[in-house]
């Protein structure tokens, strides 16, 4: 009886993440080069009161024990890498990748992240950077005064300076990509930091080795899909519901036992 | 001394197992390959009565778990690594205890770029585990992995003679224990990738259940209290002279 309290506890506390990661993926339905989240989850421990197959007498066997499960717990909170939708922007810096790969990043302390978001910015220098004033690597300077930026699918950058009829090639957007990319860690800022488990990245050029094309004057939107989300919500709430339900039939059931002989 | 009441008590702790049950069920409600457990309950007599003897034997309500291994529900989400097996069968993954087999298929790469479930436990294919370079990953019906094209390993996907002798564990896993591994018949399983078996939990029945035990409680503790009654009243009135 106390034990079933405790496990449908743990039942509410699933339903709670999984509410939190639902919540979280809404929240950035517009957020660009959004990755969704699920809550994965897996059963707890078991008590076992009497094995399976152990033996009955000395020529039979118990077909099935006594197992009593003890609930649920989360098993990870895993990023889906899926390709988000693709939004027209026709601003020049707003760049996207069709498939697999990530923008580097490199932040105020020196150390590299990683982005899927390609609405990319100038500074005061002429530089390339994330909405967030991060500087783009390698680091791509646009002359003043260039007429037009134009990215290529292979990610070579070059601007038409004024005067000049030929554009010329000022530098060579390059991304990275994981053995494992669920394995990043989010650092929020729409920017992924590599661990031990997403494995070392592979830097090389769009379109080559697997890594996607970019496509110039576009930005990725998120992965999340409302109705998907919805539904899952819906099935959280009332997981939830059944859950607390059974936290009640625990308590009435303690109620009728502690009322004997009264 | 009145014995029925011995049989109202365990009734009672019948009833408390099956609501163990039917919560751990509805905790594990989102929980993607877990297979609903059911507690059983059986009358054991005791004693052994003799004929025409004018002793009632004492029924004792006992018990047994069992596992429902029915199909849970495909639930897709796209997500090339996940897979679901639909049809009876198991995958096997490496522990550190040894083999064991689940049903939970929402897999992923670990760092070493091997496949591998959310805890890291690596799965084990017909040629040992199975590393998938980075690129398009397929994964065909009969378990087959590609990557770019390529075969890389193919899912080993396994039945038991008796499902119900395996022994739950943590993690959505199964421990077969003595009883050997046969690989499925091709044709009676089939790997479905892109989609993840949900938990073959009913909450509607699982609702039911929860009033059904909660009143069944109610019902062994009343009967045990009039049990007692009458054993008062017997103590109290019957000797009074």
């Amino acid at each position: 009886m106390i034990r079933a309290l405790y496990t449908a506890a743990t039942g509410l506390e699933a339903q709670t993440l999984n509410i939190d990661v639902i919540a979280n993926n809404l929240a950035n339905v517009s957020t660009s080069g959004f990755k969704k989240s699920r809550a994965d989850f897996e059963d707890l421990l078991y008590q076992t009161l009497k094995e399976p197959g152990s033996p009955a007498t000395s020529t039979t066997q118990v077909p099935t024990g006594i197992q009593v499960g003890l609930g649920v717990r989360p098993a990870a909170v895993q990023r889906v890498f899926l390709q988000g939708d693709f939004n027209q922007t026709t601003n020049p810096l707003d760049v996207a990748i069709q498939g697999d790969g990530f923008f580097q990043v490199t932040l105020l302390d020196g150390s590299t992240a990683y982005t899927r978001s390609g609405a990319f910015k100038l500074d005061s220098t002429g530089t390339i950077v994330t909405s967030d004033g991060d500087l783009l690597t390698p680091q791509i300077t646009i002359p003043q005064g260039a007429d037009s930026i134009t990215v290529g699918a292979d990610g070579t950058v070059s601007v038409t300076l004024p005067g000049q009829s030929a554009p010329s090639q000022v530098g060579q957007m390059q991304t990275a990509r994981f053995a494992n990319a669920p394995g990043l860690r989010a650092e929020g800022r729409n920017l992924f930091v590599e661990t031990d488990t997403s494995g070392s990245p592979q830097v090389g050029s769009p379109g080559q080795d697997g890594l996607g094309e970019l496509a110039q004057g576009f930005l990725e939107g998120s992965n999340v899909s409302v109705v998907e989300e919805l539904v899952a919500m819906i099935t959280g709430q009332r997981a939830y519901e059944v859950n607390a339900r059974a936290v009640s039939a625990a308590d009435e059931m303690l109620r009728t036992a502690v009322a004997i002989g009264r | 001394m009145q014995t029925g009441i011995y049989s109202a008590v365990s009734g009672g702790l019948a009833a408390q197992s099956r609501l163990d049950a039917v919560a751990n069920n509805l905790a594990n409600a989102s929980t993607p390959g877990f297979k609903a457990e059911r507690f059983v309950q059986r009358a054991d007599v005791a004693g052994n009565p003799a004929p025409r003897a004018p002793v009632v034997s004492t029924s004792i309500a006992r018990g047994r778990s069992e596992t429902d291994f029915s199909q849970g529900p495909l639930e897709h989400t796209g997500n090339p690594l996940d897979v679901a097996l639909s049809g009876p069968g198991f995958l096997v993954v490496a522990t550190d205890r040894g083999e064991r087999l689940t049903r939970r298929g929402n897999l992923g790469l670990d760092a070493g770029g091997f496949l591998s479930t959310s805890d890291g436990l690596r799965l084990q294919g017909e040629g040992g585990e199975i590393s998938v370079p980075a690129g398009p990953v397929a994964i065909d019906p009969d378990g087959t992995v590609r990557a770019n094209g390529q075969s890389v390993g193919k899912l080993r996907v396994v039945t038991v003679q008796d499902p119900a002798q395996l022994v739950r564990e943590s993690g959505t896993l199964f421990a077969a224990g003595s009883q050997p591994l046969t690989s499925a018949a091709a044709g009676d399983v089939q790997v479905v990738q892109g989609a993840v078996e949900g938990a073959n939990v009913s909450p509607v029945q699982g609702l039911v259940a929860l009033i059904d035990v909660m009143r069944g409680f109610e019902a062994y503790v009343r009967a045990a209290e009039r049990l007692d009654q009458t054993t008062a009243r017997a103590i109290t009135e019957v000797g009074r002279v």
